[in-house]
């Protein structure tokens, strides 16, 4: 016989009987078995969570917040002051309208405001847009919830606000309104629940706790435990059109208080965003600043993807001597940081998992030699040699492990493929994530490069938790082993 | 009969099984008391950091301030309320405050600012100004100085654009940016501090000037005795202005707050507000933080108070982020340790699978010799739960020194890390929390895991048929 095909013929024995095996006690095996799947299911559901919840925030900080690459005056970046706006403006557009890699860039004028309504003040940063040019770069116009993003032509100029500084400006409202009362859900507010809730009236409420007063006094406890908060939300909204006057300096130094009207709100997975940033047209507030149309202070950029985006730094640094440029790496580090440890850190999860079921396997694989010591003497003593007991040995184990993994990926993967549309709802803790960024709902990612690892360390696992018992098959001596009962 | 002394002869007859067994209950108990104890350390830093030195783990607020903290949710704070929160047993400090938005401006530059009005005295019990005030700046022109100093040492003189432009309260944190040992280069240190030294002093309690964070002071560009003029909104939209002296600049760890941060004398910041003898809130610490002790004092105090227009809010109402963003990791790291937990309990059941098996004869001799079965489940209930205890005891004793160590040595994180902890406000060490509770907690769940597993191998000794036992 070709010295092949008898390789292949013993590999397919030792498999075949190593499976066998595996079956011989069942109970045993499936102990192992179940131990294996689950904490591999979850290992990877662990990860799948985290990986969804990495790429989201990266692809919010890329995509709403920072962009791939940002460019500014150097002297901007210290104190922010007005006047340092990007030298040159002409220039550098001409560099990134002819180099490859920009997929789109947006210039933005960017200035601390305080902003002021009838009912409260605060503060945030304005970003004066040219609007068809910052949808090519920032998706913010994609999360509108009130309102439109510049889409409207007004004597008045818009101001787009965030919803949490639209919040810390008192322009959340509450009132019950016909149109809401008859699109309301009827199959989870019973008819009963609309009557009373028509007999508010349909007055507006400045505060939640008015509102929330209200519906208390023609609720009883038990209907506003239970619809109270769905209602609160149900009927708030934005006051659009509410004039919001701002005070910020401008090009002199003069401090000037134009007016501007809120003809949008939106609402991005980051609260903190969404009470930092507001936008206005960049024609109409420089109006009010006094900058010409070339000064800018940033220029954000958009690349063709987030790792192509690196080295398109580097050559903009190159073309732009005396400009300030950043990649999204630098603008912001806890997404970097991020992004390199996803994997990683899903991996350690894993790999404790794994060694805390080396302990189980290990014990079962001995507990089969043991019991087997005559029989494998006997294969011994009939001529199978030491290293192929050994192989022998090492594939159950391999068996043993591999079966429950690839169980456990088969069944995550299922899982995964449906939480991936529909997504895991941590909606209890939405305000703690929202306020760092994180969506409460998150959609699991778990990449074949994931699966591939995670099968080659149960593998290594299953190899290196054979090893003690294999080497207690080896120092049999097949005469003693024939003896034992 | 001894059960426990037959039980633990029992275990030592196989000893490679119970040293597995063990061995994974102990490392699953070393892992968790590392893991708990890192989350554990790991929140006490935060609330340390944001509640215990800044808000106060309880603040007595006006009813509508959470909702809409504007000036308009005031309430007014007298000597006789301030009295009546001070003498409640178990106080550790009693701080009111009043905190306004306003804009500051210096020259040319102006920028918005968080105006804190605080009693000097009483708040060097809490968040203590002082410790914050910049003593050291490293400008540019101290940088000239020092870099042709002949008295520094080379090694030294190499590293200092490290420290441009940073401005200091303590010489270790300058040793510390310079990665340089404090004592072996203390000389060097104290060069670099008298020549970067800046003046500045704490507000008194008389004081009309103001203390400003220093990125907030650079971007004014301001320095002591320079003057700040603020503009803002007082109480009843009345119209708030003033000019303040600077009398020290303060290095807040938070970068936001750094940006926009001005201390100022409590009775000015009424006076500059037209708020009377208004605050918007007294912030209060305790002897005793933990949860029971703050609930009880929050009702105590909102008893004594009785003000239906005034409450009392405790860190978890007032902060609800923070509460949150705990709440959820502390119950991701409990969901990841039964995990743990569930996987090392197969183990477990596959050692008593193992052992029912090896001695089923042995079952068999001894209840055909006339041992009652009972009695032979209460010696395997033995076995099984020495070998949890072993496992758990030796878990936490190899788990002791670790926490020793880490305890008073905390991991000090650089690089991308160490800067996103700083970006949040924390100092970037990873500190862990001492032995509580919650390692009791550890064995307790073993314990359980043990005896659930016994279940299996009692009802097998319960079934056992002597004459079959007998020929397995």
């Amino acid at each position: 016989m070709p010295s092949g095909l008898k390789i292949l013929n013993y590999t397919i024995m030792i498999l075949s009987i190593g499976w066998k095996n595996v079956w011989r006690n069942k109970t045993r095996s499936l102990v192992v078995i179940v131990a294996v799947m689950l904490g591999i299911f979850s290992g990877i559901m662990a990860t799948g969570i985290m990986q969804g919840w990495i790429e989201q925030r990266t692809y919010d900080s890329i995509h709403n917040e920072v962009a791939h690459i940002q460019i500014h005056n150097p002297d901007y970046l210290i104190n922010e002051e007005i006047q340092y706006t990007i030298p040159d403006n002409d220039k550098v557009n001409k560099v990134l309208d002819t180099l490859q890699g920009v997929v789109a860039y947006s210039p933005r004028v960017k200035m601390f405001a305080m902003a002021k309504t009838s009912w409260a003040v605060s503060g945030f940063i304005l970003k004066g847009i040219d609007p068809d040019r910052e949808k090519l770069v920032s998706e913010v116009y994609k999360n509108m919830i009130e309102g439109n993003f510049f889409e409207d032509q007004h004597r008045t100029p818009s101001i787009v606000l965030g919803s949490k500084a639209a919040d810390n400006l008192k322009l959340l409202n509450y009132q019950v309104t016909l149109e809401k009362l008859q699109t309301m859900d009827k199959d989870i507010y019973p008819q009963e629940i609309m009557m009373k809730i028509e007999s508010i009236g349909s007055k507006r409420f400045r505060k939640e706790k008015d509102f929330r007063n209200a519906l208390e006094e023609v609720f009883s406890k038990e209907e506003y435990k239970e619809f109270g908060d769905g209602l609160v939300k149900y009927f708030s909204f934005y006051r659009m059109n509410a004039s919001v006057e701002l005070t910020f300096q401008d090009r002199n130094g003069e401090i000037v208080h134009p007016v501007f009207k809120v003809r949008g709100i939106y609402k991005t997975n980051n609260s903190g965003f969404d009470g930092m940033y507001a936008f206005v047209d960049r024609e109409s507030l420089n109006q009010f600043t006094g900058l010409k149309n070339n000064e800018v202070h940033e220029i954000a950029v958009i690349a063709t993807d987030n790792e192509k985006a690196i080295p398109l730094t580097e050559k903009l640094e190159k073309y732009l001597p005396g400009q300030d440029v950043m990649s999204w790496r630098r603008l912001s580090p806890e997404i970097a940081m991020y992004t390199d440890f996803s994997n990683v850190i899903g991996y350690i999860y894993i790999v404790i998992i794994l060694f805390a079921l080396a302990f189980g396997i290990i014990n079962t694989m001995l507990m089969s030699v043991l019991e087997r010591l005559k029989e494998l003497g006997m294969l011994m003593a009939i001529g199978m040699n030491k290293k192929r007991v050994f192989t022998l040995i090492m594939t159950e184990s391999v068996f043993l492990t591999l079966t429950g993994a690839i169980i456990g990926m088969i069944f995550c993967g299922v899982i995964l493929a449906i939480l991936g549309k529909t997504g895991i709802n941590f909606g209890m803790w939405a305000e703690g994530f929202e306020a760092i960024g994180y969506a409460a709902i998150v959609y699991p990612i778990v990449t074949w490069q994931n699966y591939i690892v995670i099968t080659l360390l149960v593998i290594i696992t299953g190899i290196v938790s054979s090893i003690w018992p294999a080497r207690k098959a080896l120092k049999l001596n097949p005469v003693d082993a024939l003896r034992t009962e | 009969m001894n059960y426990l002394k037959i039980a633990w002869r029992n275990l030592w007859r196989n000893k490679r099984r119970t040293a597995i067994t063990s061995a994974s209950i102990l490392f699953a108990v070393f892992f968790a008391v590392l893991m708990r104890s890192y989350q554990l350390g790991f929140y006490d830093h935060m609330i340390k950091n944001a509640i215990e030195s800044f808000s106060g783990f309880l603040q007595v607020q006006h009813v509508d301030f959470q909702e809409d903290p504007s000036l308009d949710n005031t309430f007014p704070c007298n000597d006789s309320m301030m009295l009546l929160i001070k003498k409640t047993e178990g106080i550790k400090a009693v701080v009111p405050r009043v905190e306004t938005f306003a804009l500051a401006s210096s020259g040319n530059q102006t920028k918005g600012a968080v105006i804190l009005g605080i009693d000097p005295a009483k708040e060097r019990e809490f968040s203590d100004p002082e410790n914050f005030l910049v003593r050291y700046r490293i400008t540019k022109d101290v940088l000239m100085k020092l870099k042709t100093d002949t008295r520094l040492s080379e090694e030294i003189k190499n590293k200092l654009d490290l420290i441009s432009n940073n401005s200091y309260s303590k010489i270790g944190t300058i040793a510390m940016d310079l990665d340089v040992d404090e004592k072996k280069y203390s000389r060097d240190l104290e060069i670099i501090a008298s020549t970067g030294h800046f003046p500045g002093r704490m507000l008194t309690n008389e004081d009309d000037g103001v203390l400003v964070s220093d990125k907030l002071s650079k971007f004014l560009n301001i320095i002591i005795g320079d003057t700040l003029i603020l503009l803002g909104q007082g109480y009843h939209g009345s119209t708030a202005a003033g000019i303040y002296p600077v009398r020290g600049i303060v290095k807040i760890p938070n970068p936001e707050l750094d940006n926009k941060l001005v201390y100022m004398n409590l009775p000015y910041t009424q006076y500059f507000a037209d708020l009377g003898n208004r605050v918007t809130n007294i912030a209060i610490n305790l002897h005793d933080n933990r949860d029971k002790s703050m609930l009880e004092h929050q009702e105590i105090i909102n008893n004594k108070i009785s003000d239906p227009e005034i409450v009392v809010k405790n860190w978890k109402e007032f902060n609800e982020v923070l509460m949150q963003q705990i709440e959820s990791d502390n119950q991701s790291g409990k969901a990841f340790l039964a995990l743990l937990y569930f996987i090392i309990f197969f183990g477990i059941f596959g050692t008593v699978l193992m052992m029912i098996y090896e001695r089923y004869k042995e079952f068999g001799v001894m209840v055909s010799v006339g041992m009652r079965k009972t009695r032979l489940a209460i010696v395997l209930i033995y076995e099984m739960l020495l070998m949890g205890l072993l496992g758990v005891l030796s878990g936490i004793v190899i788990s002791l020194p670790f926490l020793f160590v880490l305890h008073f040595n905390p991991i000090r994180l650089t690089g991308d890390m160490a800067q996103v902890m700083e970006d949040m406000g924390f100092e970037a060490i990873m500190p862990i929390a001492w032995l509580d509770f919650y390692i009791l907690w550890q064995g307790l769940v073993v314990a359980f895991m043990v005896i659930l597993a016994c279940l299996y191998p009692l009802r097998k000794v319960f079934a056992l048929k002597e004459v079959d036992a007998l020929r397995a």
